[in-house]
């Protein structure tokens, strides 16, 4: 087995024992995270793009930016617990978080899907960061019924024609392209006449709008077309497909929603958080209460982060039971990121009142804060973070799935 | 992520013919006494001991996985206590008693818990002095969990050097009072008034730590099995029972607590093979994953338990379906070893900071 860090060696992980793998994953990122950055992306909880954007590139080079890729296509070839360890450590350090939506979703469709010269001119730019995306499924009347879905596209010669709306579109402000899941037809059941379709964001009759989130920053938008001509080349696979590729797309990731890597950090900065606070000049760490309050909580992400490990044991092993497993680990890891932001904001005491503007500090710390240094993002993210349990299929509806598989219907 | 998740071929023939023996256990009516002679014979008594001990050479996960079927059918007989808490003890400080505990011979339980110990295996008030050739023992030891089968008790003492020692003493030697925990599980407290006692070690807190750890996980894993029996019987009901012209599992609130019972379940599942992991690699973290296992486990008891009853409705919480029977047992749990709450303590002050 070759360990060799030189670029472009291919090295095969597949025999590799879990700690090892850990191990190079850390040495890797002492070796090229900068610590500014790292600082920033801690205190951070909207991404900001040229990190981003720097740091895929930087993982580009050694071949890792893809890790959910067939190794044909640039994919590293890593276990299913080797991202997990990947995702835990990189997060943990402070690296910045990738966006998902081209190298985690559009990616593997193209993959799969995609044409020859889709292939061709997409996947690099993916993996490269060079091209960031964003996702157009949810549209005002078609949340968690997805397949509701009326943004327009008619044929129209060598083009098609797409009128419509998009919201809740991440990153869609400054990404330089949107995979579209659009309505082609609407004959027989609603999920049969939707399309998989390509599009590049600077194309005329395209506007965005900024959503400003409760937190007060800005990750969400809305986006309108009118009459945007795309290429029929842009369409993935087979017209009226779409609905199957994107229910296989969200399969391939079936366990990477469970979100241990933020319960652990959650946990670690609550404890930091509660060594700083004193409670009539005691340390609330100290404090009884508050300290079974956490180990509840720390109690609940064990067995949450086990429940990860049992699931990743049985998909190596091949075995993908009736389980609805996917919808456990969202419902519960959603709620256990929402219940330790709880618990951190709660630890901060009234230093969790004053409002940063994540524009005016994530570059730099001003001089004069309005609070403790340490209460910075907390409760923008505890805000913004209720997101988590209506997107990607709300928990009610990750419910009615659970039940679903139990259930006579 | 290098956590034991799936059985071995042996495990998965071992929790097989757990399982049948349990179902047809359930209908047979045989005693306790009866039951435990099958236990030896079927080598679920020596299935955890190493081959110099005349074993089978397996761990306490092959204990967890017959744990878990006995606790589907709610089996009285204490075998958690046998063969994982007195085992575990024993074979720490006196491996040459256990070929006798496997064949079925003996039937040692640990006689540790007294009130007030509020889950802390160091609090120990019952006090031993050197009396001729031997020792004599004052105290209270209580909620033995199956003390009418026993043949003898090793028994936790103070020793005038301020060390806990564990003591055996004979079935009879005490004064054993016998009682029902109120899931109708027969139990005893071991009233110890200068009652003589042989010496198995001056300085056993360490083994007794480690028994108790293991009997907190492997005690989890049957009641995941009671809390599975549960779970399945409220299923079932909403597949079958009709309200309003519609099957009630068709309800939206029944679905989502049904729901919420089976992510509490499969947690309940995943905690164990973690608490099973952390007592064979013996790490410094093993005993706070081990109280975290119980905590867990216990709280998702609770929920199932009490949903399932909530769930059947009026027929729940009757003496003649078994619904009601599986929470009592789950509760009975909960309380065992200072109750889910001190347990919860107990992390707190182990966790890191």
């Amino acid at each position: 087995m070759s360990t060799s860090t030189q670029d472009n060696t291919v090295t095969d992980y597949s025999q590799m024992p879990d700690e090892h793998f850990r191990q190079l994953v850390r040495d890797f990122i002492a070796q090229n995270l900068p610590h500014e950055m790292a600082a920033r992306w801690k205190k951070m909880y909207h991404p900001y793009k040229p990190d981003v954007v720097w740091w895929t590139g930087k993982l580009n080079e050694k071949g890792w930016s893809v890790p959910g890729w067939p190794v044909e296509y640039g994919g590293p070839g890593w276990t299913i617990s080797q991202r997990h360890i990947f995702e835990e450590e990189v997060f943990l350090a402070g690296c910045p978080a990738l966006s998902p939506q081209g190298l985690t979703l559009v990616g593997p469709v193209i993959c799969h899907y995609g044409t020859q010269a889709q292939k061709d001119f997409h996947l690099p730019k993916i993996r490269s960061g060079e091209i960031m995306w964003a996702q157009g499924f949810s549209e005002p009347n078609a949340g968690s019924d997805l397949a509701a879905l009326q943004c327009r596209a008619i044929r129209d010669g060598d083009h098609y024609v797409v009128n419509g709306q998009k919201i809740w579109t991440s990153e869609a402000h400054y990404s330089e392209w949107v995979f579209m899941l659009v309505r082609t037809s609407n004959e027989g059941k609603k999920q049969a006449g939707i399309s998989f379709m390509l599009i590049d964001l600077s194309t005329p009759g395209i506007t965005i709008r900024p959503i400003i989130s409760i937190d007060g920053g800005h990750e969400l938008n809305e986006v309108f077309f009118d009459n945007v001509r795309v290429p029929a080349e842009n369409l993935v696979g087979e017209e009226n497909m779409g609905w199957t590729y994107a229910k296989e797309l969200l399969a391939e990731e079936r366990t990477f929603s469970a979100e241990v890597k933020r319960h652990k950090g959650q946990l670690k900065r609550i404890k930091q958080i509660a060594r700083e606070t004193k409670i009539r000049g005691r340390p609330l760490i100290e404090d009884p209460h508050f300290r079974r309050r956490l180990a509840q909580l720390e109690i609940e992400v064990l067995a949450h982060e086990a429940t990860l490990w049992r699931v990743v044991a049985e998909e190596e092993a091949g075995i993908l039971g009736a389980a609805p497993t996917p919808s456990i680990l969202k419902v519960r890891g959603t709620e256990l990121v929402q219940r330790l932001g709880a618990l951190m904001l709660e630890a901060l005491e009234e230093a969790g009142l004053p409002y940063y503007a994540e524009k005016d500090y994530f570059l730099s710390a001003p001089d004069d804060p309005p609070g403790r240094p340490d209460a910075y993002g907390v409760s923008s993210d505890f805000m913004f973070r209720r997101s988590l349990t209506i997107y990607g299929g709300s928990n009610e509806v990750q419910r009615n799935i659970i039940a679903g598989t139990l259930l006579r219907r | 992520m290098g956590m034991k998740v799936l059985p071995t071929e042996e495990q998965v023939m071992f929790r097989d013919a757990a399982r049948r023996w349990t179902e047809q256990e359930a209908k047979s009516g045989a005693d306790m006494a009866a039951q435990w002679a099958q236990f030896a014979e079927l080598g679920w008594l020596m299935i955890a001991l190493p081959e110099d001990a005349g074993g089978l050479d397996g761990d306490v996960y092959d204990n967890a996985i017959i744990a878990e079927e006995l606790g589907r059918g709610l089996v009285q007989a204490p075998y958690v206590g046998v063969a994982v808490t007195a085992t575990q003890a024993l074979l720490a400080l006196a491996p040459d008693r256990l070929e006798a505990v496997a064949s079925g011979e003996e039937i040692p339980l640990l006689a540790h818990v007294e009130a007030g110990q509020g889950g802390d295996p160091s609090w120990v008030e019952t006090r031993a002095e050197p009396a001729g050739e031997g020792w004599v023992l004052n105290g209270t030891k209580t909620a033995i969990l199956g003390a009418p089968l026993a043949t003898g008790f090793l028994v936790s003492a103070k020793t005038p050097d301020g060390k806990i020692g564990l003591f055996e003493v004979a079935a009879g030697a005490g004064h054993l009072r016998e009682y029902l925990y109120f899931d109708m599980r027969p139990a005893g407290d071991l009233v110890l008034e200068a009652t003589p006692a042989t010496l198995i070690s001056a300085d056993a807190l360490a083994a007794i730590t480690y028994a108790i750890d293991c009997e907190h996980v492997v005690e989890s894993a049957e009641a995941v099995g009671v809390m599975n029996t549960a779970f399945e019987l409220t299923r079932e009901y909403l597949n079958t029972r009709q309200q309003y012209g519609q099957l009630i599992g068709q309800f939206q609130a029944l679905q989502h607590r049904l729901a919420d019972m089976f992510i509490e379940l499969e947690q309940s599942r995943s905690v164990v093979l973690r608490g099973l992991d952390a007592l064979v690699r013996n790490g410094p973290d093993r005993s706070a994953m081990a109280a975290a296992c119980r905590v867990k486990v216990a709280q998702a008891g609770h929920f199932v338990g009490a949903q399932g009853i909530q769930l059947h409705g009026g027929i729940g919480v009757t003496e003649e379906y078994p619904v009601g029977h599986h929470f009592r047992q789950l509760i009975a749990f909960e309380m065992r070893h200072g109750g889910a709450g001190a347990q919860v303590e107990r992390y707190a002050g182990m966790m890191e900071l």
